[in-house]
């Protein structure tokens, strides 16, 4: 089944978020990062703030029918980070995602999602871009 | 423009300059640390935590998350610099897959230095010990956060 084209533009948002110590040390340890204690230095976790503000906002993505994402089928292609500043510890953030763009290439579609964490005044503290590939003639593979 | 990484642990200075090759680091990929990230990051997909699952979907086994193969890599590049900066910046293609029991080898090459000193872009890539090109057409940027004038002062990592 291709993807819903007609999804394009689609925003979703996560409820404001902080990140707490203890999960921002499990990460680090889970990605080999200095670890201080009792809080690491959230300024050397580049991918933690992107990975743990903006998966509840992908999870968002992954279980919405209309879109039409066959999971056991898809494949994260590529991804990309900014990062304008380090989040603080204590401080709210605010995720949301848009689908960009869908695009079918041949047995392959593509879809790009762009996802912003923004701190209370607006500004943007980090951006992801995601290219998910779902295989349509093949078993699945996934990342 | 060039920077003397004054290694930790009594390694030798590396200078970082376009076209410096980075020391390499080996990270080694085990199911229980894809199980941490998995608990540590929130994603659960079972491709990454049940075998049953990975194997029914057509995989090999279970697969290591590609933001942890990215994140193993941010992490060299913050070995390699250390405190002097920061990455602000990251991209990469996952082109291949990570797999339990694999080393996932970090790689990169200085690819230029602003005239200011305070930029870095790197190119990196992350291979298994297999030779299965994992994190391909990857790069980093570095800012620094340190004073002007003040190295790197990064280790290659333990």
């Amino acid at each position: 089944m291709a993807l819903n084209s007609a999804c394009v533009g689609r925003r979703y948002t996560a409820p404001p978020t902080v990140i707490p110590p203890d999960r921002a040390l499990a990460f680090a340890r889970a990605v080999d990062a200095p670890t201080a204690l009792p809080a690491p230095d959230l300024g050397r976790l580049p991918t933690l703030a992107a990975v743990y503000l903006l998966q509840p906002v992908v999870a968002q993505l992954f279980a919405d029918r209309e879109v039409g994402l066959d999971l056991p089928r898809l494949v994260h292609g590529e991804q990309a980070f900014t990062i304008g500043r380090a989040p603080r510890y204590g401080e709210t953030l605010h995720p949301e995602g848009t689908i960009d763009s869908i695009e079918t290439r041949r047995s392959l579609d593509v879809l790009r999602f762009e996802l912003t964490a923004r701190d209370d005044a607006g500004a943007v503290v980090t951006r992801g871009s995601s290219l998910f590939v779902i295989r349509r003639d093949a078993g699945g593979a996934g990342a | 423009m060039s920077f003397d990484v004054d290694a930790a642990h009594g390694r030798p200075p590396t200078i970082m300059e376009a076209g410096t090759v980075l020391p390499p680091i080996a990270h080694t990929i085990t199911q229980a640390g894809i199980d941490a990230y998995a608990e540590a990051s929130g994603d659960h997909n079972p491709i990454h935590v049940d075998p049953t699952f990975a194997t029914a979907v057509g995989l090999p086994g279970t697969i290591a998350h590609g933001m942890l193969s990215l994140g193993l890599l941010a992490s060299t590049v913050d070995r390699w610099v250390g405190a002097w900066g920061r990455v602000s910046a990251l991209s990469c293609r996952f082109a291949g897959l990570v797999r339990p029991g694999d080393q996932l080898i970090c790689r990169g090459v200085v690819r230029s230095v602003s005239a200011d000193g305070r930029t870095m872009t790197l190119t990196l890539e992350g291979v298994t010990g297999a030779g299965v090109r994992a994190l391909t057409h990857a790069e980093a940027t570095v800012e620094a956060t340190a004073p002007p004038g003040e190295r790197p002062a990064g280790s290659h990592g333990d």
